[in-house]
């Protein structure tokens, strides 16, 4: 028998969410709106994500043994937890708005780390090879980075990696 | 009830049952009292069990009870079950005067159990055992997948959300709108 979890007093929901280990917090925050504003405003500190992109897909990880599979053509993510592969849909959820939610969850505007396969050359990005939606161009082989419409985005640089930070989650929600 | 040493339950205010003898009984006799859930069977537990409850310990100190008086005054708990209260007393009965463990197998599994039980537990102030329940409730979901735990705890959809926010809404709009039609008819 199902039961609603909203009935139990809210001190003790939220124990509840802090006895909950980080995957089930995120599968959790994933139910609705509300069950997404629920974790953020948790006192559970989730680690900021790093990701890593392949051509089409992109792997965010969270904890060595947490990381998820977003691709570009499906409205879910894959789940590997270390008990195989899991899939989990989010109908109308884009590698975009997972991305936001991860963000959002982690109380971050930073995606701290991200690592592009075969994508490493200081040549001009295509938006589609990149994050979808977020449209940007190298404006110098550096440190600068400029969104089409004019904004910029701070990146570092590091041997192998390059961090974008973005202004906000909300630069990375559906317009 | 379960038997125990503490406790018994009967439709009305129970005799005392004999505490069990022992080499080792304290010198000073244990006092007991009295309480009953919706159902109104009371069980009889002692005062060492009680001090679980912060709820009821308050009350007791309070009150001041002598033994007769909390035996023709059961504390009413018209809110809790009969058998959720009964499970709080020989939980408390189990754990009276003991170091509480990491964890406790003996709750209920059963999910509906549950949620009663985190309720009881948590009008009567009990937070060891509220912790081990808020504990089995999170473990309900371990390992499910966001579509699996909304069925499970019945989490309504953001279309759900909206709508009941917009009859809340709604429904506040029409109480102002009696209360300003009340307090007008008042002034004539």
């Amino acid at each position: 028998m199902p039961i609603r979890i909203f009935s139990i007093p809210a001190a003790d929901f939220q124990y509840a969410l802090h006895c909950m280990d980080i995957g089930d917090l995120i599968a959790f925050s994933l139910c609705s709106n509300r069950t997404k504003n629920l974790v953020k405003s948790s006192s559970r500190k989730i680690d900021p994500i790093s990701a890593q992109i392949d051509e089409n897909t992109i792997l965010l990880k969270i904890e060595p043994n947490l990381q998820f599979l977003l691709r570009e053509d499906s409205f879910s993510i894959e789940l590997h937890r270390g008990n195989g592969i899991e899939i989990w849909r989010k109908p109308g959820f884009t590698q975009r708005d997972f991305i936001a939610h991860f963000l959002s969850i982690s109380r971050s505007s930073i995606i701290p780390e991200l690592r592009m396969i075969e994508l490493f050359q200081w040549e001009p990005m295509k938006s589609e090879d990149v994050l979808k939606g977020i449209k940007f161009q190298i404006m110098d082989h550096k440190r600068r980075l400029t969104r089409a419409d004019g904004e910029e985005l701070l990146v570092t640089v590091g041997p192998g990696v390059v961090v974008f930070e973005f202004l906000s989650p909300q630069d990375l929600s559906i317009q | 009830m379960s038997s125990t040493e503490q406790g018994t339950s009967s439709a009305a205010p129970a005799e005392p049952t004999t505490a069990p003898e022992s080499a080792a009984a304290p010198e000073v006799p244990e006092s007991f009292y009295y309480v009953h859930g919706k159902d109104k069977v009371v069980h009889k537990v002692s005062a060492g069990a009680l001090q679980h409850s912060a709820l009821i310990h308050g009350m007791i100190s309070n009150l001041g009870y002598t033994e007769e008086q909390a035996k023709a005054n059961p504390f009413p708990f018209e809110n809790i079950d009969g058998d959720i209260l009964q499970m709080v007393v020989d939980w408390c009965n189990q754990h009276k005067g003991k170091p509480t463990p990491p964890e406790d197998t003996n709750l209920p599994k059963q999910k509906e159990k549950l949620f009663d039980l985190v309720l009881a537990v948590n009008y009567l102030e009990i937070k060891e055992l509220l912790t081990y329940c808020c504990k089995q409730v999170a473990m309900m979901v371990k390992g499910k997948s966001p579509e699996e735990i909304r069925e499970i705890w019945m989490i309504p959809t953001d279309a759900e959300d909206e709508a009941a926010e917009k009859e809340a809404k709604k429904r506040a709009g029409k109480e102002a709108a009696g209360e300003t039609a009340a307090a007008a008819g008042d002034a004539k």
